[in-house]
This record gives structure tokens, sequence and C-alpha cells, in this order.
């Protein structure tokens, strides 16, 4: 069955929307929830900056590390045949002569 | 603001795109009736609100996404045709056994209740998208070709689905006019 018009016209009287003027409340309502929604957005968009500066700086402590890595090697490579061609005999007397001669300062200072 | 109110929608809307929330409150003030209206009468009242207020946020949120083109009025419908379909989709999923409609509203118990609950009623008993067609085009004044647009559907399937789903509210509503009573 095809409704007429008349038919339709009446159906639609009787499903049409209540007339009314805006409704403040819920007008407020969307507001609030666009508040929230830009606050949201921000706290996200200041979450992404601090967790970049965070890797930044681990990055950066990273590179030093490494840096401090080779530095310890290369003062290792230049210690090591000192060690070995000092006997150690002579080793523990360097050792007690700048003992000998960091207490001889100290004493100056006292006086 | 005073200038802002005698605004055109296209307008208004262009200005909340470049973030001026008082254009886009006039925009919500405008059409919150026929948006809550609409969602209201595709699955009842205890949605609609909540559906309304995010369809609204989605605008503004996307609101460099109307191009001008059509009426803004309709682009918020899709909008909220499609804030619908994925609430319905989810709920579905929850509630295996759900029938589209949403639980009658507390405003249900004042006014004309008798007479909207049985148009909710009967109109809970159409499918989703014979309601949605039946609403656009009979209720809220929408043509055919708007309809589609808003729908995404060919033009053919809407005009079907307005003609199947005017029928069966007549079938189930009877053909009385007693909108004067």
């Amino acid at each position: 069955m095809t409704p007429t018009p008349d038919q339709l016209a009446r159906l639609a009287r009787r499903l049409a929307l209540p007339e009314r003027g805006p409704d403040e409340a819920f007008v407020a309502r969307v507001r609030l929830a666009r508040s929230a929604a830009n606050l949201a957005r921000e706290a996200a968009h200041s979450r992404r900056e601090q967790l970049v500066i965070e890797i930044g700086g681990g990055g950066a402590l990273l590179l030093a590390a490494h840096q401090l890595g080779q530095i310890g090697e290369q003062a290792a490579g230049l210690l090591a045949p000192l060690a070995t061609g000092v006997g150690g005999l002579a080793l523990a007397g360097l050792v007690a002569a700048a003992m000998l001669s960091t207490l001889a300062g100290e004493r100056e200072g006292l006086a | 603001m005073a200038e802002l109110i005698h605004q055109a929608d296209e307008t208004l809307a262009a200005a909340a795109a470049r973030g001026e929330g008082a254009a886009f409150e006039i925009l919500v003030r405008r059409h919150e009736r026929v948006v809550r209206g609409f969602l209201n009468r595709l699955g009842g009242a205890g949605r609609a609100d909540d559906l309304a207020q995010e369809t609204f946020l989605t605008a503004w949120t996307k609101a460099s996404g109307f191009t001008g083109e059509g009426r803004y009025k309709g682009w918020l419908m899709r909008i909220a045709w499609r804030t619908f379909l994925m609430d319905a989709r989810g709920r579905r999923r929850r509630l295996p056994e759900h029938d589209g409609m949403s639980e009658p509203a507390e405003q249900a118990d004042r006014g004309d209740a008798e007479r909207d609950l049985i148009v909710e009623d009967a109109l809970g008993r159409l499918k989703e998208a014979d309601r949605a067609a039946v609403v656009l085009c009979l209720v809220l004044g929408h043509s055919h070709s708007e309809a589609a647009q808003i729908l995404d559907m060919p033009l053919g399937t809407v005009k079907t689905r307005v003609a199947r789903g005017s029928a069966q509210l007549l079938e189930l509503l009877g053909d009385d006019d007693d909108s004067d009573a």
C-alpha cells in the first residue's frame, strides 16, 4: 500500500517535534563538554612534549656515557704500559712518596 | 556576539573552523532542537541528549571538515546519524537482544506522555535505516536527495525506505488525525 499525500501529511503531524525555543541548559552542557575536550587535548599535547624532552635528555646522557667510556679506555691505554714497565717495588715506592708529599702538604697548610 | 547571531550557518561554521567558540555556540543554539529531535525519534529519548552532545563535540573538533558544500544542517545530521549508528552497534555488541531503541525517557512521564510512547513504540518497530529516512523526510522536511546524502545511501534506496516506513507507521498508528486532540 502506497500512502497518499494526505495520509503522509497527517502522519508527519503526528510525528512532528514539539516547537520550543533554544534549550540554554543543553547549550551550556555542550560548552562544558567542549572545554573539557580542549583541556584534554592540551594535556595530551604537553604530555607529548614532555616525552620528547625526556627522550632527548636520555639520548644526551647515553652519548655522554659513551664518550666518557672512550676517554677511560684511552687513559687505561696510557697507564697500562707504565704499570707493567715499572716493577712492583718501584710502584710501592711511588705510592709511598705520593702519600708522604700529601701529608707534608697538609702539615704546611695547618702551620 | 550580537553581530554573529544574524550570520548564516556557513559563515558561522567557517568562524568555528578558525576556533571561534562563540560562533559555534550560536550553531548549537540554532540546531540543538532538530539534532536532539532526530536522535530522539531514532533511538528513544534516553540516549538522545548524550548522542546529541557527542554530535556537537564532533562537529566542533572536525569543524574544518565542513567545506561549505550543501547545508550545514545536513552535515550536522550526517554526524548525528553516524554517531547514532556507532552507538547502536556498540550497544548491540554489549546486549545482543537489544532492538535499537533505548529505554523511554523520564520526560515521557509528563505532558503528552502516552502519545509520545505510542509514536516511539511504533518507530521502534521500524528498521533503523527506514526510521531514519522517515524522520528526515517526513518529520524534518529534508528532500529525498538530502536524506540520501545524510544517510550515505542511494536516492532510490531512500525513497523505498521512506515509502515502506511510512506505510508501516500508518499501519501501526492508524490513519486518525489526533494531533489537534
